[in-house]
């Protein structure tokens, strides 16, 4: 293996891991603060997707969708939270089967406005030699793009008023509640929040997938694995299984198959549980 | 309730109508019934996971889908060589379970969570669904087979029975071999809903903890019930291959496994035959409105999403039990009041109930004398929360801990009964180690009723006792009779066919107490027996727990102090994680430095 071959393996490894981060983050965050597993989650993605295929298309550029797409989606997250999932605090299985139902008819009915088709979005930035290797410069977006992202919620948890208001609501509702706490406006801004890095994470893998309806579906199982093999530190936790899960796959992938590689990402997170059932970080310590 | 022949008469005289309408069908349509029918013996296989032991599995149709590749590979390889596909259908059969088996294996022993159980088989299945979709080159082949990617293998050779035509069961036939299975398999769920194991199993979706403090081994059990979910998928799934003909990938997709979930939370979790009544109403509504020309045409997961939202929000029990709830609501209010039968009331128990009296075949399982503990620490973090504790307990006796708030009183009980492992040090039972003796293992050597009353609150009254006797003796019979025996002494007799759950609380402490008797340890773990007991109910306790102790090792971790005077017991007082003093309580009460701890705050806070 040359040098060259090193880096853009490495290289492809990191965005791969950037990839986790951005599609399970706002999952992290809305079932490690609410314990709710939001099974539209898939569907929250592809929203932020078709967000920026709509911006696109009408002229604003590739840049103002990914703007958009978490204001659009976190808007939409604010309204499912009212509408449906503060009925299901505290029932998690029929938390997991409203929001499937959920799930299912946003899908049809993007489908019906927008058609069974996939839409393309063509990647905004061009492709860099390394060595006798060329790798899009997207990589480096979504790498970038991932770090932003993982210090912006570090910080929000960490220094805000917020921040600290939602981790006190999600460890005692009761007594953050006592203390002036309201727990009922956090657990929506909280859970607007995920939708929000949801939809930035859909509006970014854009120009990577084929942008379709059901395209949920197809990432719903790898950011659910992320997560669940992250445990209940939502930060360091997430990106110790993004890096493990990411870093696993792109390998695999690379010197095997695809198919190999989606299988490898399955047997490593199913062992990882078995070792840890509550996830990588579930000893660690710290809050984030 | 009719009586059960007339019952099975009346079962039997509609079966025959219902087939003799259904043989004059035409073909097509007796397709579509059979497509419904496989889909119900899947519904079965959810119900009998999630509806029975309560887990709830997104991992049927991984099995279903198992099942199908299974039963196309050994047909498309075998059935030239052997002439028949029955054993192509045991296979996928077997497939389903051992893959049930060993995605099981790695849930329960690695103890997942319930919510996490439900996360992980999805992505299990959904994996599956791009693994296998990524299976188009012409090299992924097993014999003559082709798994064929998105595309699907093809073609699934049809059931050919052993000895039966060469060109296998025509669409008539199917049908009729489709009603048959489903018949069976359901007949096989009935039975072990029926036996022993549907109990405990029931049990297990009740209150786990419960399930594990009596003995029972939660883990394998759950691991049986899905391993024999999966076998019932896997059949499923290899009649669903010969049906449609083909197998693709979408089998694993998330419509599927959206529908079966569907399909048992509309027919109705609890009830098996429910499942398939689910299926039947959804799949036909979704033929009849979803499909070509229906008003909702090509609407389907719109109207199927709908259905999961309003099901979750409004009708959790599902139509078939609300239904029958409803029935049963009308005939009590509206037809007549059986008369229930007569007998003291646990309200009115005029003396403490007596556990002496025919105490004569409740020895102790086992004639263990001493428990030991030796140096004993666990630490949360940093804190010490039971510091190098030392203690011996000889049987019989009574022994009272107490302690104010944060001395370690409940962390000691957790590690005693098994629900912590210690961080350092050693617990001994006349010498032998135990401290690493799992939970249900511990059943036989101590019960315990803990601070909230830990029953089954879906089973009856009988049956949380019979559940606990049963745990020891394994016999039926046997357990039924000390069930009702126990139920006498406590005076719950009347209530022994009401649900736990309905008890009041004081009534559900002494259901504990009867759980614990039947269970019939050495050694008797109590934790604030009397929290949320008025004072008269907490008197009545006190002498049981003395009578208790003429036999058993009795520790009671009580807050209570007039509780702690009547008990007249040894007692110990940790302070701060450590042993502080030991001793009868009045002299314990001349002891300045522990009323300077304990007992001189609690009783210039009023003693109570």
């Amino acid at each position: 293996m040359h040098l060259d071959e090193i880096v853009v393996v490495a290289l492809t490894a990191l965005s791969s891991v950037a990839f986790l981060l951005l599609i399970a983050m706002g999952l992290a965050i809305v079932f490690g603060m609410m314990r709710i597993i939001n099974l539209a989650h898939g569907e929250f993605l592809m929203l932020g997707a078709f967000t920026s295929v709509q911006v696109a298309r009408w002229g604003f550029g590739f840049w103002l969708g990914v703007v958009a797409a978490p204001l659009v989606v976190g808007a939409f997250g604010l309204l499912v939270e009212r509408l449906l999932i503060r009925f299901l605090y505290g029932r998690p299985l029929e938390a997991i089967l409203a929001t499937w139902g959920l799930g299912l008819i946003i899908v049809q009915s993007v489908q019906n406005l927008y058609g069974p088709l996939t839409e393309g979005i063509p990647s905004p930035v061009g492709s860099v030699r390394i060595g006798s290797f060329f790798i899009s410069q997207y990589s480096f977006v979504l790498i970038g793009f991932a770090v932003a992202m993982l210090i912006a919620v570090y910080w929000l948890f960490m220094y805000t008023r917020y921040g600290v208001m939602a981790r006190a609501a999600s460890q005692l509702a009761d007594i953050a509640t006592t203390i002036g706490v309201n727990s009922g406006r956090m657990n929506m801004l909280t859970f607007g929040l995920g939708a929000a890095i949801t939809g930035l994470g859909g509006a970014l893998i854009a120009p990577l997938v084929g942008v379709v309806p059901t395209m949920g579906a197809g990432f719903v199982a790898q950011a659910f694995m992320t997560v669940v093999t992250g445990g209940p530190l939502i930060v360091s936790g997430t990106i110790a299984s993004g890096a493990l899960l990411g870093i696993t796959n792109s390998l695999v992938s690379y010197f095997a198959t695809a198919f190999l590689g989606q299988a490898a990402l399955l047997i490593i997170a199913i062992i990882v549980l078995r070792l840890c059932p509550d996830g990588i970080s579930s000893g660690w310590r710290g809050s984030l | 309730m009719l009586r059960p022949h007339l019952r099975w008469t009346l079962i039997l005289i509609l079966g025959i109508g219902t087939a003799a309408l259904i043989s004059m069908l035409p073909d097509f349509r007796l397709h579509l019934l059979s497509g419904w029918l496989i889909y119900g013996i899947l519904a079965l296989s959810l119900a009998l996971v999630w509806g029975q032991v309560g887990i709830l599995s997104f991992g049927q149709p991984a099995f279903f889908g198992i099942g199908g590749y299974v039963y196309g590979i050994i047909a498309i390889n075998f059935a030239d060589a052997t002439g028949e596909t029955v054993s192509a259908l045991i296979g996928a059969t077997i497939a389903g379970a051992c893959f049930a088996a060993l995605l099981g294996y790695f849930l329960f022993y690695g103890r997942v969570g319930d919510v996490y159980i439900g996360i992980v088989t999805l992505a299990v299945t959904l994996v599956l669904f791009t693994a296998v979709g990524a299976t188009a080159a012409r090299t992924y082949r097993i014999g003559e087979a082709f798994i064929g990617g998105y595309n699907g293998l093809r073609p699934i050779p049809r059931i050919i029975l052993p000895g039966g035509p060469e060109q296998g069961l025509t669409i008539r036939y199917l049908f009729w071999f489709v009603v048959v299975t489903a018949t069976i398999a359901c007949s096989i769920s009935f039975w072990i809903t029926k036996r022993p194991l549907g109990r405990i199993f029931v049990g297990i979706r009740e209150n786990e903890l419960r399930a594990e403090l009596l003995g029972y081994d939660v883990r394998w059990h759950k691991l049986q019930a899905f391993t024999i979910g999966g076998a019932i998928a896997g059949l499923a799934g290899g009649l669903f291959a010969v049906w449609a003909g083909v197998v693709t990938p979408a089998v694993f997709s998330l419509a599927q496994m959206a529908l079966v979930v569907i399909w048992v939370l509309v027919g109705g979790r609890m009830s098996l035959l429910g499942a398939f009544a689910g299926t039947l109403i959804v799949q036909a509504l979704s033929f009849n409105l979803g499909g070509v020309g229906g008003i909702l045409s090509g609407q389907t997961p719109l109207v199927l999403g709908t259905v999961l939202v309003g099901f979750v929000l409004l009708l959790p029990g599902g139509l078939i039990p609300s239904t029958m709830s409803l029935w049963w609501w009308g005939k009590r209010h509206l037809v007549r009041v059986e008369p229930q039968p007569t007998q003291a009331t646990a309200g009115d128990v005029g003396a403490a109930p007596a556990v002496r009296e025919d105490s004569a075949g409740d020895k102790p399982l086992s004639g263990h004398s001493r428990l030991e503990v030796r140096d004993l620490c666990k630490a949360f973090g940093e804190q010490n929360a039971v510091d190098e504790i030392s203690l011996e307990f000889v049987s019989p006796g009574l022994y009272c801990i107490i302690g104010p708030n944060g001395a370690g009183k409940s962390t000691l009980f957790n590690l005693l009964l098994g629900r912590y492992s210690p961080t350092n040090g050693q617990i001994l039972l006349d010498g032998r180690d135990i401290t690493r003796v799992p939970l249900h293992k511990r059943a036989r050597i101590m019960g315990a009723k803990l601070q909230h009353p830990t029953v089954f609150p879906g089973l009856t009254v009988y049956e949380n006792t019979w559940l606990a006797a049963y745990a020891q003796c394994r016999d039926t019979e046997v357990a039924g009779r000390k069930a009702r025996r126990l139920l006498t002494r406590v005076h719950l007799s009347a209530r022994a066919g009401d649900l736990a759950g309905d008890l009041s609380h004081g009534e559900q402490q002494w259901l504990e107490l009867a759980i614990v008797l039947a269970q019939n340890p050495p050694i008797i773990l109590l934790d604030e027996p009397t929290a949320g007991m008025t004072r008269g109910e907490t008197l009545k306790v006190a002498p049981v727990v003395q009578q208790l102790a003429d036999r058993h090792i009795v520790i009671v971790v009580e807050h209570d102090m007039t509780f702690v005077d009547r008990l007249r017991a040894m007692v110990i007082v940790l302070h701060q994680g450590k042993v502080f003093a030991e001793g009868a309580i009045n002299e314990l009460r001349k002891n300045e430095a522990v009323v300077d701890i304990y007992l001189g705050r609690r009783t210039r806070a009023g003693d109570s």
